[in-house]
């Protein structure tokens, strides 16, 4: 009995330790990151726990830092002005395991207010990176903090991209619905802007 | 234990809070064996003895923690292991301490005692000085009438400063080499544990803030961290530059224990705005009894006024002002609420304290403006 406790509790502890290893090293954040980067990285995370439907964090409050998704899903909410000026919550997306929010905050000006809210769908499990944390790894280990930064900067650029490209096409579609319109309400648009 | 389960052996906090109980009951025993040729004295009072040892240890090695931290994270950017960058630095720190041992500690012991038996000296000559002033004030002021400072001043170093008589010295400096030996074994020991799992204590400890705080918290800690580890750097490095340039002055006037006094002159140096003069005052009496020259009062205030126009016009400029951002009026403001409060002690703790109030504070208000919206 006494040995089942000591190998169980040495062994659950270990496997605990992996499966946080494991999930960063398989997540696209840090792919292609060393074991030891990632073991670094591993000290300086943290693992939060979120019932069903409890806030992550609410639109326009000062934000820390981003969240990995390990277990769980969460919704990404935005308020936005109704007729009438009230204003309403709506879902801009859902994000499951694996997914990453909020990696904005690490690269702006400390305590940015975030632009959307972040709630749990059901209990799950995030693993919060803040920038106090990276600043600390950026002292400690710059190699490491160059790294990070970098690929914070490609998910970035790479959904600027996306939302450029969007922003193109909806600009193209704009031009095209206003060519079909008669002469006299075209002018009427103009002035709207 | 069931109603607290993040101190449970299984978690990183329970874990980090078992190992200070086992550090602390360590320091206990270790304590206590060290009282141990006065078994006969009280459990309860080494007990306090030992609490307060390891209090002012924790304290101390809080300092020490500010002041080596950013060399082990220096090291650590070299890809060195922390423990590693620790022992390093330990290694390093006794090599200067072994230095330190055969040069300069050998020149402070001598000036101790040398001080130690000269003490009379000066007091008798300090009465009779006084005495003199007196009789000039009571010539030219009959109306005054008795004022007794000499005998009145007299009675209060023998009982406050001497602590009555000779071997009383005696008994109070091997005590004070005693708490010194003490600090010395103990504060680097908790430094090294601090230093080394410092920031696992610090993940664990933030782990139990519920959610909603969470984010608030972390960055309340990283400020304050910022803050108070600025704060302590920079105030050493006052006390170490004007402890530097009283020792040059003080050595070139040829006043004798130079060593001794500029090491109260740094120290006295954290008190802010009075230290400067209380520091002084040691050097003043020594420099006037042993030459009589009352020009040298003018030579060893200015030595101690550059002291303090170096500490105004370049660190605090350059280093102070960037961490606290205070208004001058608000600091002594701040300084004496925290003489009234705590004594000499609230007086040094009176500008953290504020800061990191205010850090918080304004940290807590932003957190909850932006929970309301």
């Amino acid at each position: 009995m006494t040995t089942d406790i000591f190998w169980g509790n040495i062994f659950k502890i270990k496997s605990k330790k992996d499966l946080l290893y494991y999930f960063l090293k398989s997540n696209p954040m840090f792919n292609g990151f060393s074991s030891r980067d990632i073991k670094n990285i591993e000290k300086i995370v943290h693992l939060r726990k979120f019932k069903k439907d409890e806030i992550i964090f609410k639109e326009y409050e000062p934000g820390t830092g981003m969240y990995v998704i390990k277990t769980g899903s969460i919704r990404i909410t935005k308020h936005r002005k109704k007729e009438g000026g009230v204003s309403e919550e709506e879902v801009i997306t859902n994000l499951k395991r694996n997914d990453f929010f909020g990696e904005l905050t690490l690269v702006e000006k400390t305590r940015s207010p975030r632009t959307a809210s972040a709630y749990a769908n059901n209990e799950c499990e995030l693993v919060g990176f803040f920038k106090p944390d990276l600043l600390e790894v950026i002292e400690r280990n710059p190699k490491l903090g160059v790294k990070i930064i970098l690929r914070i900067a490609e998910i970035i650029g790479s959904r600027l991209r996306i939302t450029t490209a969007s922003l193109t096409e909806k600009k193209e579609e704009i031009k095209r619905l206003r060519s079909l319109l008669p002469q006299d309400e075209k002018a009427d648009l103009s002035n709207i802007g | 234990m069931k109603s607290l389960p993040f101190l449970t052996q299984n978690t990183s906090l329970g874990k980090s809070f078992m190992t200070l109980i086992r550090i602390i009951t360590v320091l206990l025993i270790v304590m206590i064996l060290m009282s141990g040729g006065t078994v006969v004295v009280s459990l309860a009072k080494i007990t306090y003895q030992a609490i307060e040892s390891i209090f002012v240890s924790l304290l101390l090695a809080i300092v020490l923690v500010y002041i080596l931290n950013p060399i082990v994270i220096f090291l650590e950017s070299f890809n060195l292991p922390r423990t590693l960058s620790i022992i390093i630095i330990y290694l390093l720190i006794a090599a200067s301490f072994g230095a330190l041992f055969g040069t300069i500690i050998p020149t402070i012991e001598r000036e101790i005692s040398s001080l130690q038996q000269e003490l009379p000296r000066y007091q008798d000559k300090i009465i009779q000085s006084i005495n003199g002033v007196e009789t000039w004030i009571r010539n030219k002021t009959p109306q005054v009438g008795n004022l007794n400072l000499s005998a009145n001043l007299s009675f209060y170093i023998k009982k406050e400063l001497l602590g009555g008589s000779k071997s009383d010295i005696l008994i109070s400096s091997s005590k004070i080499i005693g708490s010194f030996i003490t600090l010395l074994v103990m504060a680097p020991f908790i430094t090294f544990f601090f230093l080394k799992d410092g920031p696992a204590m610090k993940k664990a400890l933030i782990g139990t803030v519920p959610n909603r705080y969470f984010e608030m918290s972390l960055n309340l800690i990283y400020k304050i961290n910022i803050q108070l580890g600025g704060f302590v750097r920079a105030r050493l490095l006052e006390a170490l530059c004007v402890g530097l340039t009283c020792f040059i002055g003080l050595t070139l006037l040829g006043v004798k224990y130079t060593a001794v006094l500029a090491i109260i002159a740094g120290l006295t140096n954290l008190i802010p705005y009075i230290g400067p003069v209380i520091g002084a005052i040691p050097a003043l009496i020594i420099a006037f009894v042993d030459t009589g020259n009352p020009a040298m009062l003018l030579w060893v205030s200015m030595v101690y006024g550059i002291a303090q126009l170096i500490d105004m016009l370049v660190i605090i400029p350059a280093v102070f002002a960037k961490i606290v951002n205070m208004h001058p009026l608000a600091v002594v403001i701040v300084i004496i609420v925290g003489g009234q409060l705590g004594g000499v002690i609230g007086m040094i703790l009176a500008v953290p304290v504020y800061s990191i109030t205010r850090v918080t504070v304004k940290e807590i208000h932003t957190g909850l403006t932006s929970l309301r919206t």
